[in-house]
């Protein structure tokens, strides 16, 4: 079996407790439109342009079998739609100008990559963390990653969106030892217009997960415009409330960082004109949640 | 412990020391001058050289600043034209024509136990009853007697120096309106005039005693850097006693240690470094930390300075609220405290041949340096070898001339058979050059025995009074020099990318090579990214590449612990730079790692600036693969961030890093933590940020006060993002 992974970061202290690494699963079934990791989308792999760090070698005009990289003109110029991301050019870029993202990977590989770190998830009380994009969507791959980090004894975490029948979180439910999932708004017809698909869902298996016992972290990116208003906010905290099992409620701020990345894989950023939420708005936002009762957080 | 604010002194005397530049040292070597001139008929070196002490320390002008709770500083008045062509008359003509005298100076901590516990009237009586033994007729005896007799000069000096001040505390609170003040300055007088020539009763006592004792030592003998040891131990029944008696409060006791700190910070010329060490296992295996440990730590805090370089000795007992405490120093971006591997230590110490009741008593010298307190006659950094240089040398690459250019000279070897062959051939120049080193600073060693001499140094290092030998001619008890090796992580590079180009890939050719070196990379970039993006590097938590440093840090360590010093101490290796990472990568030619000519070498011994991708964990996981039991010379590893907007899990974060660092076995490793717009902002605007502190190759400096390639470096180096 093999499965997408994006990325693996070890020194991952955001992530659940202590020092942990995240693996970065490739593959999204939700486009939020302000999503800060748009490599993480397509569960494939892509070819990333950075075209400030070209240094005019020309190893990659050579090396591509498909015409995608072409000089026109005297400028380069990168045809995506010819693009079959074999990675042939990005692996004679030294500059790192092409970049290829998503690794194909064995689960026995990413646990190894994982596990390297151990040594540090025992002194911080630390683990392993999936994410994504979306892990639930390589069901079959994740649960093998779990499998293979729980026998070493390790503490698992997961980050996904719930957005899937309750059977699949509940086929992983004995491999994870701390959820995280976010809710973006109360207001589903909001979620399907800002993510593509409604909350009903994802609510219901909050539910159920908070009634299992599993430990769940809630979150929150605040975003601009669609859920940084007080009522936004409290209309959570008081879903969040009445979930038994919750560890603690997190307020995530937007930024705008993520432009570069979607311009290197050629797509339009909706998101890029939104400014960050200011500390103090995170601040009032997480006063209005802690007012429904929940230890709320901010994060950065 | 409660924690305590910095007092409003505190912050004056530190915005004072942070407005002053150095202080000029021209008085000290001006008297020392005269005297040395006027005792041209003294038959024993030792004699006129200890006359020379004297002199120095009855003649100096008492500085007293009108915030000071502790007094002894350099005098800050401007030498009249008459003296200034008298010391240029010296510096000029007199000094050079005397008999060299080399090799390093100072870097150890004396034995301010005893100093404390005995004063110099019991230093005197033991030194009467040695001389009692003496039978004057053997030539041995006789040269003992000598020294005996300068050792005695040299402490009346010490005496009158005290005395000086303690006159000039009277003066002064005399002429002085402020009540409060005169007080301060009559009880400053009374302990002037009581230690150290009695055992000092009172924590302020003791204070004074180790700051005037240890400023005299660098006044009188014209050195500098003599480090405070493990204050945290000497200090403690005299801390206790007062607390117990009612005499001192925690706010009182913090305030004196904070001017303590400030004190040695005032004299210290910037760009060096010194220091002491807290916390640590006595002998018995047990931790001492104590309250004192947590003022020290608080001193960091409240005095903000790049000097002293605190280092705390971690082990498996250090109370966890003394961890978090240094952790959330480091968080804040403070430099301090380095934290130091105490078991690690005190196991290498054990195996250089120091008993239990020494091997826990070590400290870093200036950097990272270790030598045993109290005992010590260590040369440390003596010298630094470049890594990359020699394996240019083996490649026939050679230095950087004055115009930055490099010439290509003969290869030692045509062609290498193999990868092996080649490492082999490094490992010969490598013993070749430790040879020389040995010789060169054994010579260094042998100007000192019979040119050299400091009595007053003597008197607080054993064993020089029972042996009746001053420190030059091996009174000390351990006599090691320590060469330090710049440059490990692009050594390790550059062989790992040559094994991979030139022997696995044949990607290119050693000619190839040498010429793209010579040439800077000029017009082959796209080779210069091959050999630094796509060669893994060392820091990355690669078995294959971490090899290597496992084997040249073990070849290292067993050639230079081959030899013995003049004295016939031992010879320990280091892996830590000061600032001569940047000094000798200025001068070094672009190198296989894929560094460009000029550029600095590794800052330590952790990986190079920017090769470390896989992030803090991985690095941590290289630099503990190799064995740092026997580098004793120090090792300096680096942890750099960028500054958290979630402090929390960044102290935690900290915590897990320095805690894995140190259970596997890791020697020294320092934090900084700073953000490259500050780093910015402050090569644009000195004036606003003469007091931001960074952490460099086993040192703290202030940023602004760096070359301006040694600030481009800090603010290229690698910052751990996702913070």
């Amino acid at each position: 079996m093999q499965g997408y992974v994006t990325n693996i970061q070890r020194y991952s202290i955001h992530d659940g407790p202590g020092i942990r690494t995240t693996v970065f699963l490739k593959g999204c079934n939700l486009r939020c439109f302000w999503c800060h990791n748009p490599e993480t989308l397509a569960p494939k792999p892509e070819l990333q342009l950075f075209p400030e760090r070209c240094i005019g070698c020309g190893a990659c005009l050579e090396r591509c079998p498909y015409g995608a990289h072409a000089r026109v003109n005297g400028d380069r110029v990168f045809r995506r739609e010819l693009c079959q991301a074999c990675g042939a050019c990005a692996e004679t870029c030294y500059a790192e100008a092409l970049v290829l993202v998503g690794d194909r990977m064995t689960p026995d590989e990413v646990v190894a990559q994982a596990l390297r770190d151990r040594p540090f998830y025992e002194t911080s009380n630390g683990g392993v963390t999936l994410s994504g994009g979306e892990p639930l969507l390589q069901l079959a791959f994740s649960r093998a990653i779990l499998e293979g980090v729980r026998a070493q004894g390790v503490h698992t975490a997961i980050e996904t969106n719930a957005c899937w029948p309750w059977e699949r979180l509940a086929s992983l439910a004995e491999l994870v030892d701390l959820w995280m999932v976010d809710i973006k708004t109360m207001d589903s017809d909001l979620h399907r217009q800002v993510t593509g698909a409604p909350n009903e869902q994802i609510l219901a298996n909050l539910h159920q997960l908070a009634d299992s016992g599993a430990p769940v972290i809630v979150r929150t990116p605040i975003v601009p415009g669609i859920n940084d208003a007080a009522e936004d906010v409290a209309a959570i905290a008081a879903f969040v409330a009445g979930l038994p099992s919750l560890v603690y409620y997190e307020l995530l701020p937007f930024h705008p960082m993520a432009t570069g990345k979607y311009r290197s894989l050629g797509l339009d950023y909706r998101a890029a004109k939104l400014k960050r939420p200011s500390p103090e708005t995170m601040a009032t936002l997480a006063q209005v949640a802690a007012g429904s009762g929940v230890e709320a957080r901010t994060g950065g | 412990m409660e924690r305590v604010a910095a007092t409003a002194r505190i912050e004056r005397l530190r915005e004072q020391i942070l407005a002053e530049e150095t202080i000029p040292r021209d008085e000290p070597e001006l008297l020392w001058a005269r005297s040395w001139m006027a005792t041209s008929g003294e038959p024993w070196n030792l004699v006129r050289r200890a006359r020379a002490t004297k002199a120095v320390l009855e003649g100096l002008t008492p500085e007293i600043g009108p915030d000071d709770l502790l007094v002894g500083t350099f005098s800050r008045r401007t030498l009249s034209s008459g003296e200034r062509a008298e010391l240029e008359r010296w510096r000029s003509e007199l000094s050079p024509a005397a008999s060299p005298v080399w090799g390093q100076r100072a870097h150890m901590a004396i034995d301010y136990e005893t100093l404390l516990r005995r004063g110099l009237s019991g230093l005197r009586q033991q030194i009467a009853l040695y001389r009692q033994r003496l039978d004057l007729t053997r030539p041995d005896d006789l040269e003992r007697d000598a020294f005996y007799r300068a050792c005695e000069i040299a402490l009346d000096g010490l005496r009158a120096l005290f005395g000086r001040y303690a006159a000039a505390c009277e003066r002064e609170a005399a002429q002085t309106s402020d009540v409060g003040r005169a007080k301060e300055l009559c009880e400053l007088a009374r302990i002037c005039r009581r230690v150290p020539e009695h055992p000092a009763e009172t924590f302020h006592e003791a204070l004074q005693a180790v700051h005037l004792t240890t400023y005299a030592l660098c006044a009188g003998q014209l050195m500098l850097l003599f480090q405070l040891g493990r204050p945290d131990r000497y200090l403690l029944p005299y801390y206790e006693r007062d607390l117990a008696a009612g005499r001192l409060t925690l706010g009182s006791a913090q305030e004196l240690i904070d001017c303590l700190c400030l004190m040695l910070s005032s004299y210290t010329p910037r760009g060096l470094a010194v220091g002491f060490m807290i916390g640590g296992r006595d002998a018995s295996g047990r931790d001492v930390s104590n309250a004192l440990t947590e003022h020290f730590l608080e001193s960091i805090a409240h005095t903000r300075m790049a000097y002293p370089g605190i280092g705390l000795c971690w082990n498996e007992d250090t109370p966890p609220a003394i961890t978090d405490r240094a952790c959330e120093l480091l968080s804040e971006g403070l430099t301090h405290p380095a934290i130091f591997g105490d078991d690690l230590i005190t196991r290498g110490m054990l195996e250089a041949g120091l008993p239990p009741a020494e091997a826990c008593l070590y400290q870093h010298s200036t950097c990272v340096e270790l030598t045993p307190v109290a005992s010590s006659n260590v040369y440390v950094a003596s010298p630094y070898i470049n890594l990359v240089q020699l394996l240019h040398d083996l490649l026939g690459v050679g230095p950087l001339d004055a115009h930055g250019d490099a010439e290509l000279g003969a290869e030692r070897s045509a062609a290498f058979a193999s990868f092996d062959a080649l490492v082999e051939a490094y490992e010969a120049l490598l013993a070749d050059t430790i040879r020389a080193a040995v010789v060169e600073q054994n010579t260094a060693q042998m100007t000192r025995y019979y040119h050299g001499g400091f009595p007053l140094l003597s008197c607080f290092v054993n064993d020089c009074l029972a042996r009746g030998l001053d420190i030059d001619q091996g009174g000390a008890r351990h006599n090691w020099i320590e060469p330090s090796f710049v440059g490990l992580a692009n050594l390790v590079d550059a062989l790992v990318a040559i094994r991979r180009y030139l022997f696995e890939e044949d990607a290119l050719d050693l000619a190839q090579l040498r010429e793209a070196l010579a040439a800077d990379f000029c017009g082959c970039e796209d080779l210069r990214l091959m050999l630094l993006q796509r060669a893994p590097k060392y820091g990355n938590d690669d078995d294959d590449v971490d090899a290597l440093a496992v084997r040249m840090t073990s070849y290292i360590a067993s050639e230079v612990r081959r030899y013995r010093t003049y004295l016939g101490g031992a010879y320990h290796p280091g892996f830590f730079c000061w600032i001569m990472h940047e000094r000798l990568g200025r001068a070094t030619a672009a190198s296989p790692d894929g560094r460009l000519a000029g550029q600095a070498l590794g800052d330590g011994s952790g990986p190079a600036q920017g090769r470390e991708r896989l992030g803090p964990t991985a690095a941590v996981l290289s630099a503990t693969k190799w064995d740092h039991t026997p580098m004793l010379g120090g090792i300096a590893v680096n942890l750099r961030f960028t500054r958290s907007r979630r402090p929390e899990g960044f102290v935690q974060g900290l915590r897990g890093l320095i805690e894995t660092y140190l259970r596997r076995g890791g020697m020294e490793i320092q934090v900084n933590v700073v953000d490259t717009e500050t780093l910015k902002a402050a090569r644009e605007n000195p004036e606003a940020y003469r007091d931001l502190v960074v952490r460099i190759g086993g040192y703290s400096d202030y940023f602004v006060g760096l070359s301006p390639q040694m600030q481009a470096e800090i603010i290229q180096r690698t910052e751990h993002e996702g913070l």
